[in-house]
Order: C-alpha cells, then sequence, then structure tokens
C-alpha cells in the first residue's frame, strides 16, 4: 500500500475515533463555552454607557424624574427611574442593589456609600429643580429656564484616539491566546494519550506489521491536527458570532487578523508540539505515566502563554522580540506581536522559518525516539535510552536532506548580517545560521547504517 | 500459489539476532512449505517470538535471510501476512467491526471489502450480534475472536501465531483448530508456536524445535516420532516372573499397569522378543512405541 494511502487510513481512523470519544467531546464543549463567554466578556465588559438606578418615593420625588434623567446626560451616563411606594420598599430595593439611591421626601438615602456618582447626580438634578422654580417664579418660562441652564457640552479632545482600538484588539487577543493555548495543550494531549493507548494496549505490535512507524506517526498526528484545525475553526466562528450577537461596540478591527494568526499559528504550533507529545507517549507503556513524561511539554506551554499575556501588556520588549524567535515560545507570542506590536512582515515570515526549521529538526529526534521506544514495554523510558539503544537499528531514520541545512544555513548567516546584529531578528538568523552548519557538518560525519 | 511442487513457501536462512550479550538466536534455519500446519516449539526465552517478530519485520535480524517464495520478504509480501502477537492487542474502545475493517484495509482492501470481510468473520467465529460493541465490552473469551479474526480479515497468504492457543476456553480452541486446518488446505503455510505438546501433535504436521536459539529438530511430526530408539510395548497375562529378564539387548524403559515398555538395541529382532513373551504367557498386546512429541522433546531439550 502506497504511503500516502497508508497516512490517510491512519489519519482518517484517528479523525473519527478521536471525535467519537467522550472525553475529546467534553473537551470541545470547553474550549466552545470558553471562547463565546470571551469573546461577549471582551465586547461587552466596558462598553455601554454607565447607568445609575434612582428609587422615587412620593410625588415630589417622582416630579424630579425629568431633572435626573438630564443631569445623568449631561455626564454621559443614564439614569433609570424605579417609582417605589413606601420607605420599607425604597429599603428592600437598596438592600437587594435593585436601585443606587433613593428620593423620598427631598431626602437622599443610599445604602452605605455616599460619595457614588449616583449622589452627586441627585444632588445636582435637586438644585437645577429649584433653580428652574425660582427662574420661573422671576418670570420665565419653564423651557427657557431650563434652556438656561442646560449644560452646553464641551468638545473634548482626545490624545490617542486609537487607545480606545487597542483595549479592544488587547482583549480579542487575550481570549485568542487563551483558545490557542488550549488547543494546543488538548491535541498534543490527545496524540499523546493516542501514542501511549496503542503501547499499552499492545495492538502496536499488529499495526506494525503493516504500517512503517513513520507513517503511523504521520498519520496520527494529521488526523488529530485535522481535528483541531476543524474545531478551532467552529470555536473562532461561534467566538465571532457570539460577539456580534452581543453587541455592543462589535468586534475590533483587528478580528480577522486575530482570527487568522490563531488558526495559521495552532497549525505551526501544534506540528511543532504534537510531535514533542507523540515521543514522549511512545515512551511510557500506561496511560497512568503520561501526566507525568508530558509535565516537561506542559510546562513549555504554559510559560509560552504566560509569556503572551507579558507581550500583551509590553508588545514590544526585548524579550518579547526574541521570545517570538524561539519556537517553543513563537506560537503565542508571534500573533501577539503581530497584532499589538510593531512586528512586520519580513520578521513575521523569518518566525515563521524558524519554526518549521525547528519542527522539521524535532520531527526528525521524535521520529527516532518513536521508533525505538514505541515496541519496548515496561517502566516508562527515559529520554537518553530512547535516544541512545538502536531498538530499531537506525531502520525508519529520518533524513533531513543536507541542502535543506545548507541552504538554511546560508540564509541565516547572510540573512543575519543584513539585518545587523543590533537587533533580535539578526541574532536569531545567525544562531540558526549556525545551528544549521552544526547540524550539516553532524550529518556528514556520521556514517549511515545500512537499512536492515 | 506454488503449492503444488511442495517446495519450501517461508524460509529461514541462517538467522541471528542478539540482544547486548543475549544470543537469542543462533544460525536458526527451518522452512515452512505451502499448506502445512508448522509447529514451532522451545521453551520460554527459547527465541521463538523473536524469530516470528523478525519474519514479520518487527525486529531486525543481525544476520541470516528471510525468503518468501524464493525471493527475500519485502515490506508488500508482509502487507499478506496475519500475525497474531503473543501480547493481544486490539484498541479497547472501538468497536469491533470497525477495528476489523482497518485492519483490512491497511493491510491493502479497499474499505468495501474490509468490512464485508470483517462481518463474515465475526460471524463465522460467532459474534455476528457484537459486532457494533467495543472491544472492550467484549468477554475475554470474544475478545481472543476478535484478535483471531484480525490475523485473518485480509485473506493472508501467511500466518504467524505467537501462542495462539494460549489462554482459550476449549471451544475457542476447538474453533481456531477448525479454522487453521482450514486455512492450510487453501495453501497458506501456517507458523505457530506453543508451549501445549500435545496439541501440537494433534494439530500439526511438521515442527521446529529449538533451544537456545538453535535448531535442535525439525521435519514431518511422524517422522520425528519414528527417528527415536525403537521401542516396543508389551502386555503379557498369565506371566510367573520377568519375562524379559535374560532378552539380550532389551531394556525395560517403563513397568505400569498394563504391560511394558521396552527399549531395542539395533539389531535385535523384535520377532524374537515376542517369542520370549508368548513363552512366558499370553500376550494381549505388542506394539511398535513411538515417543510422544513432548518426550522426544524433553529428551531433545533436556540433553
Amino acid at each position: 500500500m502506497s504511503a500516502r494511502r497508508e497516512i490517510w487510513e491512519v489519519a482518517r481512523r484517528e479523525f473519527v475515533e478521536r471525535w467519537r470519544s467522550r472525553a475529546m467531546r467534553v473537551s470541545f464543549g470547553i474550549l466552545l463555552g470558553l471562547v463565546v463567554l470571551g469573546a461577549v466578556v471582551a465586547t461587552v465588559s466596558d462598553k455601554g454607557t454607565p447607568t445609575d438606578d434612582f428609587g422615587l418615593v412620593g410625588s415630589r420625588a417622582v416630579a424630579l424624574a425629568p431633572a435626573l434623567r438630564l443631569a445623568d446626560q449631561a455626564d454621559g451616563r443614564k439614569a433609570r427611574i424605579h417609582r417605589l411606594r413606601d420607605r420599607a420598599a425604597a429599603e428592600r430595593a437598596l438592600g437587594d442593589g435593585d436601585v443606587d439611591i433613593v428620593l423620598l421626601d427631598g431626602r437622599l438615602i443610599v445604602e452605605e456609600d455616599r460619595t457614588s456618582p449616583a449622589v452627586g447626580i441627585a444632588q445636582r438634578a435637586i438644585a437645577a429643580q429649584r433653580t428652574v422654580t425660582r427662574l420661573q417664579a422671576a418670570g420665565l418660562t419653564r423651557e427657557q429656564a431650563v434652556a438656561a441652564i442646560a449644560p452646553r457640552p464641551q468638545p473634548v479632545e482626545v490624545l490617542e484616539p486609537g487607545a480606545r482600538d487597542r483595549e479592544r484588539d488587547e482583549g480579542m487577543l487575550w481570549v485568542g491566546m487563551l483558545l490557542l493555548f488550549t488547543a494546543l495543550i488538548v491535541y498534543g494531549q490527545s496524540v499523546a494519550s493516542s501514542v501511549a493507548e496503542e503501547k499499552s494496549s499492545r495492538v502496536i505490535e499488529l499495526l506494525l506489521t503493516t504500517v512503517a512507524p513513520r507513517r503511523l506517526l504521520a498519520g496520527k498526528i494529521l488526523g488529530v491536527g485535522a481535528l483541531g484545525v476543524a474545531q478551532l475553526a467552529v470555536a473562532c466562528a461561534a467566538g465571532l458570532i457570539g460577539a456580534e450577537i452581543a453587541g455592543g461596540e462589535g468586534l475590533p478591527p483587528s478580528a480577522p487578523e486575530t482570527v487568522a494568526l490563531v488558526v495559521a499559528w495552532f497549525i505551526l504550533g501544534f506540528a511543532f508540539y504534537s510531535v514533542a507529545y507523540a515521543a514522549l507517549g511512545a515512551l511510557v507503556s500506561r496511560q497512568e505515566d503520561l501526566e507525568a513524561t508530558t509535565a516537561p511539554v506542559n510546562v513549555l506551554l504554559i510559560a509560552a502563554y504566560l509569556g503572551a499575556n507579558a507581550a500583551i501588556q509590553d508588545p514590544d520588549g526585548t524579550w518579547a522580540q526574541i521570545a517570538a524567535f524561539l519556537p517553543p515560545l513563537a506560537p503565542l507570542l508571534v500573533p501577539t506581536r503581530v497584532v499589538l506590536g510593531d512586528m512586520g512582515a519580513i520578521e513575521l515570515l523569518a518566525a515563521v522559518a524558524v519554526e518549521v526549521v525547528a519542527t522539521i529538526l524535532l520531527i526528525r529526534a521524535a521520529a527516532a525516539i518513536y521508533e525505538r521506544s514505541i515496541l519496548r514495554t515496561g517502566a516508562p523510558i527515559s529520554l537518553r535510552s530512547a535516544l541512545a539503544a538502536g531498538g530499531a537499528r537506525g531502520r525508519w531514520r529520518i533524513h533531513v536532506p543536507t541542502t535543506v541545512l545548507q541552504a538554511v544555513a546560508v540564509a541565516g548567516l547572510v540573512g543575519g548580517v543584513i539585518a545587523g546584529t543590533d537587533r533580535p531578528l539578526g541574532v536569531v538568523l545567525i544562531a540558526t545560521g549556525l545551528l544549521a552548519t552544526v547540524l550539516y557538518q553532524y550529518g556528514r560525519h556520521r556514517p549511515r547504517t545500512p537499512h536492515g | 500459489m506454488d503449492a503444488s511442487n511442495g517446495a519450501a513457501a517461508l524460509e529461514l536462512t541462517g538467522l541471528r539476532r542478539t540482544f547486548g550479550d543475549l544470543v537469542a538466536l543462533d544460525e536458526l534455519s527451518f522452512s515452512v512449505a505451502p499448506g502445512t500446519l508448522f509447529g514451532f516449539v522451545g521453551r520460554n526465552g527459547a527465541g521463538k517470538t523473536t524469530t516470528m517478530r523478525i519474519v514479520c519485520g518487527l525486529l531486525a535480524a543481525d544476520g541470516g535471510a528471510v525468503t518468501w517464495r524464493g525471493t527475500p520478504i519485502d515490506a508488500r509480501a508482509r502487507e499478506r501476512i496475519g500475525y497474531m502477537p503473543e501480547e493481544r492487542g486490539l484498541y479497547p474502545k472501538m468497536r469491533a467491526r470497525d477495528q476489523l475493517e482497518y485492519f483490512g484495509v491497511l493491510h491493502g482492501l479497499t474499505h468495501t471489502r474490509a468490512r464485508a470481510a470483517a462481518t463474515e468473520w465475526l460471524e463465522r467465529l460467532g459474534l455476528g450480534d457484537r459486532a457494533g460493541s467495543r472491544v472492550e465490552q467484549l468477554s475475554q473469551g470474544n475478545q481472543q475472536r476478535v484478535q483471531l479474526a484480525a490475523a485473518l480479515v485480509h485473506q493472508p497468504d501467511l500466518l504467524v501465531l505467537d501462542e495462539p492457543f494460549a489462554g482459550l476456553d476449549p471451544i475457542v480452541c476447538d474453533l481456531l483448530t477448525e479454522v487453521l486446518r482450514e486455512q492450510a488446505a487453501r495453501g497458506v503455510p501456517v507458523l505457530f508456536s506453543s508451549h501445549q505438546l500435545e496439541l501440537v501433535e494433534h494439530v500439526c504436521e511438521s515442527v521446529a524445535i529449538i533451544d537456545h536459539g538453535r535448531l535442535v529438530a525439525s521435519g514431518a511430526v511422524d517422522e520425528l516420532r519414528a527417528g527415536g530408539p525403537r521401542m516396543i510395548r508389551a502386555r503379557v497375562r498369565d506371566v510367573t516372573g520377568d519375562w524379559t529378564a535374560g532378552l539380550a539387548g532389551v531394556e525395560v524403559v517403563e513397568r505400569a499397569a498394563d504391560g511394558v515398555v521396552l527399549e531395542l538395541a539395533p539389531g535385535v529382532d523384535s520377532q524374537q522378543v515376542l517369542d520370549a513373551a508368548r513363552r512366558a504367557g499370553t500376550v494381549v498386546r505388542f506394539a511398535d512405541e513411538h515417543p510422544t512429541l513432548a518426550e522426544l522433546f524433553r529428551d531433545l531439550v533436556a540433553a
């Protein structure tokens, strides 16, 4: 059977069986809930006009209602009027938090805070009402009197008009990073447990008689990855629709960019992390050992997530600039830097290139670990022994074409010099070039093992 | 299928494999003819599983060759093997029929054909009504049946079964014997290992006995049994004393209530022994005695 068909069949089973599993459906439900909630909170939270709730008892107080509305309006606030029957009802309403303040026989009653905005508004409304009454007594019509004291709003100059949008971009990105982080952990762990399941149930021995381990690994990652992308896309769509329905100011202008970056970096990040999870999953013989064995990768992902949160505050800091080129951190750092920071197209491409090269190298190591560990049962295998022991005798080793390494080395070194060593991009490019050179030399001097 | 000429279908030549300092296989050679039930016998750790894993491509040999129908075995040929590992393994959460379909597809069948074959085998093995159950929901015996179906679903050209009879209840045991005979009749060579020597003797036409990674004996079961020392089981009634005393070149190897087993030295005429018996009393039984496979195995491996 052709390699492509084998990989396709493995991926297909993985997709279908993962989707059927209850654990995956629960995770997806949680993911969906998180996104919709996050999107709604981000768009609704500090938008809309602040509101004061006034409780009015008696006809004198009710007569103040128009003045209260005007006073709130002048402050860019909104008044909600509640008519209450008596003092007892007023105290109940205050106690329940239904109203902020009660007006009763010319007196103001609050629950505890005498400095809340509602108190000031009410004071001003009462004062305005008295002024209007006096002006009317002096011979003005009511309309003239109201016009005389009506506030004339002065235009306000905003020094940073983009700041409001930026705040909303940050909110959006915060939700996006939470989603991306959760998805990488959930689907990465899913790959690990799928590998461990085949090993612990011993079905692996049956599979390997007809599927090469590398194809099995590739199919597994593609299958889970496809499910991840599909579910992530649904979650993003649900989030956008949720934010739209929640109304208010709607989505920030960066929304399409953020969604595209989240999905794209899920694919890149998943490729990177899933092979690491797969290799670690192959080290254990029992599902119970999985958590401890995959802990280092989980910690790395959590670090990336915390880093992204820090970068939301300071997207152009030196730390964030460097972290965007570190493959384990880049999936969560790059979208943050692109949306909020000054990361341009060239730097973005460079970060993608670094991630891709790192992933290729990681696949190489992970495939070797997977092949050597997958048939060894017993206590969890240490990484070192998995890399050292030639269980598979190099039969299924991945060869990165030396031309790729040469190209990366040259491009990294030349690009780094052009970018200049005073910029983080330049330093990272030169480091990548040097790493590729070392790997190329290492590959050249090591004798190839003949195929078994 | 070259079943007609009886030439070896599967041939192992000089297989070597070490694990660290341990020599697991030491120049192991034997061959399996088409349509033969071939028993593979040895103590724990003798190298049976290692050999089978090498045949299936799960392990690489350090030396030697495995040929299938005259050419070195490759991935294409291995796709046509039906394998049952010693450590049974199925996806616990996958439904029986889906699982068999998947294995069939991985062995090169289309989904339609694999699904049909899966349904057919489940029905044949008495699991027709459990096809939609997850494997973990099935009883041990039924899981064994699914495992057997997994080895057969793609209509393999070669069966390699590691301890297929271990842990089976008598009913599944009979079912397995029947299925294996059927497969052999179809021309498929069936290589299986077992500890149950009586069963091997009963089921197999040929065997290979290995010890410490080396071949100790191989060939047709009947020939191996006949190849030992000449033995006679005799029962003589109304006899006084030991009638065998004084017979030159005759040694009593076993005395039981129903008679004696004698080992005859080369050149001793069995008819003279019979005459001696008749002189001593009434001969009610006098027949060639062949060692059982178990006895043969103990002699060969204990040595």
